[in-house]
């Protein structure tokens, strides 16, 4: 005789167990799913994280050195009397390569952060190499050769603020070649552009030495103002 | 049976909390990276404004004049040209490091000439708990950072 069980005591069927197990297995490969989808998120992440960082490293650079090019030194003369000695050229270059310039006295460290020089002035002068990376050395002294600073950088252009006395007082962005007096130069823009392989989703931008959008590359723009100008 | 699908179910509630903590982890990641960029954008309009001494209190955004900016690498620009030409592309960087964002920019000479620089942004994935706690008139699901600097 078959024993006789309460309804409290009933087990469950094979049906409701398999689908008990049917719901937690797709519960898990939901879990799975939206897991590994926030893991290649994490990936893309970082790797427009690193791209943004080699960017705001380029700029920030740039900004530091071209506020410092120019500064006056604290100058003695042989009856003792201090004056303020400006740099006659503290800002002058090319579209791709920019040469800033400051007394060894305040700062004598150069770009590369040697302080090596013997001289009164060091000269930074930055481009990018044919390796892809935004180089610089201080080119006052000779022998010094150029050291990567930033890699993954395939073209930087630089535009120059010319103040163009009035009056009316004017300014306009000068290719190197337009610049008819590197004196009234008041700041430079940076554009600095970078490539990547993958499927980094980023918007489109601008090219630095054409008007056409980037695929599969990068490009920011940035200012940077020359306080100490003559 | 019943104490394998018990396991199961806990293994799922676990699945489920770790991803909660990833996909946070991922969203605190990316408003890190936002505000990186608006601090670099603070930077480079600080130096824009710089250049344009004379013309800093033009430098004002939202902008209704914006239409007729010049383009002050075709033509010399005066000072309020060139402060409508800075602030759209600025602008124009802001789109591309942090699109969605909103910006304002009050240029004010009382009492003392300063900016004040606004920006924010909408959260990816919002959740009402990371809701931006530290600026009270910060929308709901958005995030919000400002700076202020005098002239």
């Amino acid at each position: 005789m078959a024993p006789v069980k309460s309804p409290s005591e009933a087990g469950h069927t094979l049906v409701q167990s398999l689908m008990g197990m049917l719901l937690c297995s797709l519960v898990l490969m939901v879990a799975f799913a939206a897991f590994a989808w926030v893991q290649a998120s994490h990936s893309l992440m970082r790797s427009h994280a690193d791209l943004n960082a080699r960017l705001i490293a380029v700029l920030g650079m740039l900004r530091e050195r071209v506020q410092r090019a120019g500064a006056p030194a604290l100058q003695f003369n042989s009856q003792g009397q201090a004056r303020l000695t400006p740099r006659d050229l503290p800002l002058s270059g090319s579209d791709n390569q920019l040469f800033l310039s400051h007394w060894r006295s305040l700062t004598p460290s150069d770009c590369q952060g040697h302080q090596a020089s013997t001289l009164d002035g060091i000269q930074d002068d930055f481009k990018t190499s044919a390796k892809q990376e935004f180089s610089c050395k201080d080119s006052q002294r000779s022998n010094t050769s150029y050291q990567a600073l930033v890699d993954g950088i395939s073209i930087i252009q630089f535009r120059y603020a010319q103040f163009l006395p009035g009056p009316p007082p004017l300014m306009k962005w000068q290719s190197a070649a337009q610049v008819t007096n590197w004196q009234a130069i008041r700041g430079v823009q940076a554009c600095v552009q970078t490539q990547w392989k993958g499927n980094l989703r980023v918007p489109l931008s601008r090219a630095c030495n054409s008007s056409q959008n980037l695929n599969h590359a990068f490009a920011w723009r940035g200012v940077a103002s020359l306080f100490h100008h003559p | 049976m019943l104490e394998a699908l018990a396991a199961m179910m806990v293994l799922n509630l676990l699945a489920l909390g770790v991803l909660f903590g990833q996909f946070q982890a991922w969203q605190a990641q990316r408003d890190v990276l936002a505000t990186q960029h608006a601090v670099a954008l603070a930077h480079d309009l600080w130096h824009r404004m710089q250049i344009n001494v004379r013309g800093q209190m033009h430098y004002q955004w939202p902008s209704n004049t914006l239409p007729a900016v010049a383009d002050c690498e075709r033509q010399a620009c005066d000072e309020m040209q060139w402060a409508q030409a800075d602030l759209l592309a600025w602008w124009t960087e802001v789109q591309l490091r942090m699109p969605g964002a909103q910006t304002q920019i009050t240029t004010s000479a009382m009492p003392a000439p300063q900016v004040r620089l606004q920006f924010r942004w909408p959260m990816a994935y919002p959740f009402p708990s990371l809701t931006d706690q530290a600026q009270p008139d910060c929308p709901d699901r958005w995030h919000c950072w400002e700076s202020t600097w005098r002239l």
